[in-house]
């Protein structure tokens, strides 16, 4: 059933519709609010909100944007309020957890069809370790545009409408997002480099 | 040694690689790592964390997420209907329900003491006149005891009557008047009986006509605006000092007056939106001195 036929059922109160109308997109909005938030609970939890608010505000969809936007911008929201919430309370055990919990199956690679010797195999691992703990040093408004970019792909465009910044604003933000990256991952720069 | 303007190419790295600078820019910094190492080196770190981020793999999402998340939408979802017709509409159908049942009760007791009567005499605000004169629903008829309809209605002058409403009026300070019928039941006019009046016979007897009071607050059940002293709900809601801000921001979508946020037919909608946040309460009282359902926010 087309999306947007399925979004006019939801703003009848049809919940089967909305089942069906989120369902494709839960999986990759739980990625973002996990690089977000560092921590799968906060990040389910986060998402939950999130996609009931957008329930709750079906008729506020208006189809300017596309929905997976409208979704993104709903969550993007969410995970900035509990990166806040987390900042007034002074909750830090997310670092602490985000090194432990970050172990195993948490790095696996787009590995090559040649398979890389043992010391390659470490190498990326550690440097996706490093890197996801960068991430998580960035401020909220760094890592919501880092990881829309750079991890979930969206485009500058797309990114400043979830963000409701300007395009030289996202511009910004990413350029120091990045910078900021290089900074913190400078001590591990030889597990970046070939 | 750094060249001067390589702390400038560093800064357009990030977005040389994603192709958002100028045309002039792009050719400016392109040149520059084609002949400075070190900037080449910056460009090449920069683009591989960009490229190791795209491969960072996020866990899978709980197997019962979606079914968890499905459970409250669906216990939002029942409501969501109930309170999609506006609360005051509802409650004009339910009190016009309600006048419907008494009268069919009504009738059914009174058919046996009573047969002839309009009905339809007795549904209020239909005989209503601006005039203050009283006024009957058929003055040509007369019941079966041969009372004609001015001696009715000299009855309904005589004697106070009850306020009849289809709707319960929020001034209390309405004042209660017997209806015609109730009137000639206390004066014993009709043959067979003087049952006590209660307000569901008032309502609706089928056996004798009943004047409408021209100043009754009673209830038109046609339209809002013709009543006098509605009430209006003002909902005082209150939230952490965190929240605030959201909640303000929730409610942005209303317009905004002395009495707080003009909610009208959003309240619902905009009370499930507000539940959501830390430290919600909620009071509610009726008040006849707004003119739409209204939201004042505190923290």
């Amino acid at each position: 059933m087309e999306e947007m036929e399925l979004i006019a059922r939801v703003k009848t109160g049809d919940a089967d519709a909305f089942s069906k109308l989120i369902c494709g997109y839960e999986q990759k909005l739980f990625a973002f609010a996990y690089r977000m938030l560092s921590d799968s609970h906060d990040a389910e939890d986060a998402l939950q909100e999130a996609l009931l608010r957008a329930y709750r505000k079906i008729d506020s969809f208006s189809g300017d944007a596309a929905f997976s936007t409208w979704l993104y911008t709903i969550l993007n929201n969410v995970c900035l309020d509990v990166l806040r919430k987390r900042k007034r309370t002074g909750d830090k055990t997310h670092l602490s957890i985000n090194q432990t919990s970050r172990e195993e199956d948490e790095y696996e690679l787009q590995i090559e069809d040649d398979a890389p010797g043992p010391y390659d195999s470490y190498r990326k691992k550690a440097a996706m370790q490093a890197l996801q703990q960068a991430i998580d040093q960035l401020s909220e408004e760094h890592r919501a545009v880092i990881v829309m970019r750079d991890i979930d792909g969206l485009e500058y465009d797309e990114i400043a409408k979830i963000t409701g910044a300007s395009l030289g604003t996202v511009k910004s933000r990413i350029s120091r997002g990045r910078l900021a990256l290089r900074k913190i991952l400078e001590k591990n720069r030889e597990l970046f480099l070939d | 040694m750094e060249k001067p303007d390589c702390k400038n190419i560093l800064d357009q790295i990030p977005l040389y690689i994603d192709n958002m600078l100028s045309e002039e820019e792009t050719d400016i910094v392109c040149k520059h790592i084609k002949t400075c190492s070190a900037c080449k080196k910056e460009y090449e770190f920069i683009k591989s964390i960009s490229k190791a981020s795209a491969g960072l793999v996020s866990p899978a999402l709980s197997k019962d997420f979606h079914d968890r998340l499905m459970q409250k939408i669906s216990a939002e979802a029942a409501p969501k209907r109930r309170i999609a017709l506006p609360w005051r509409k509802a409650m004009h159908f339910a009190a016009a329900a309600a006048v419907i049942a008494l009268s069919v009760v009504s009738f059914l007791n009174l058919e046996q003491k009573a047969p002839s009567a309009n009905v339809d005499e007795y549904l209020p605000a239909a005989s209503e006149t601006p005039s203050g004169e009283v006024q009957t629903a058929q003055p040509e008829q007369t019941t079966e005891q041969g009372e004609s309809v001015a001696q009715i209605t000299d009855h309904a002058k005589a004697t106070p009557k009850p306020q009849k409403t289809v709707k319960k009026p929020v001034n209390a300070t309405a004042p209660a008047k017997k209806t015609t019928q109730e009137s000639r039941m206390d004066e014993k006019t009709l043959p067979s009986e003087n049952p006590p009046v209660t307000e569901s016979e008032v309502i609706s007897p089928a056996s004798a006509r009943i004047v409408q009071e021209p100043d009754s607050t009673a209830y038109s059940g046609e339209n809002d605006e013709t009543e006098t002293a509605t009430a209006y709900r003002v909902v005082t809601v209150t939230v952490s000092e965190t929240a605030y801000d959201e909640a303000a921001h929730i409610l942005s979508v209303c317009e905004m007056d002395e009495n707080g946020y003009r909610a009208e037919e959003k309240l619902p909608d905009l009370l499930d939106a507000l539940s959501a946040l830390e430290d919600y309460e909620m009071t509610s009282r009726a008040s006849s001195d707004v003119t739409a359902d209204y939201i004042q926010l505190t923290k």
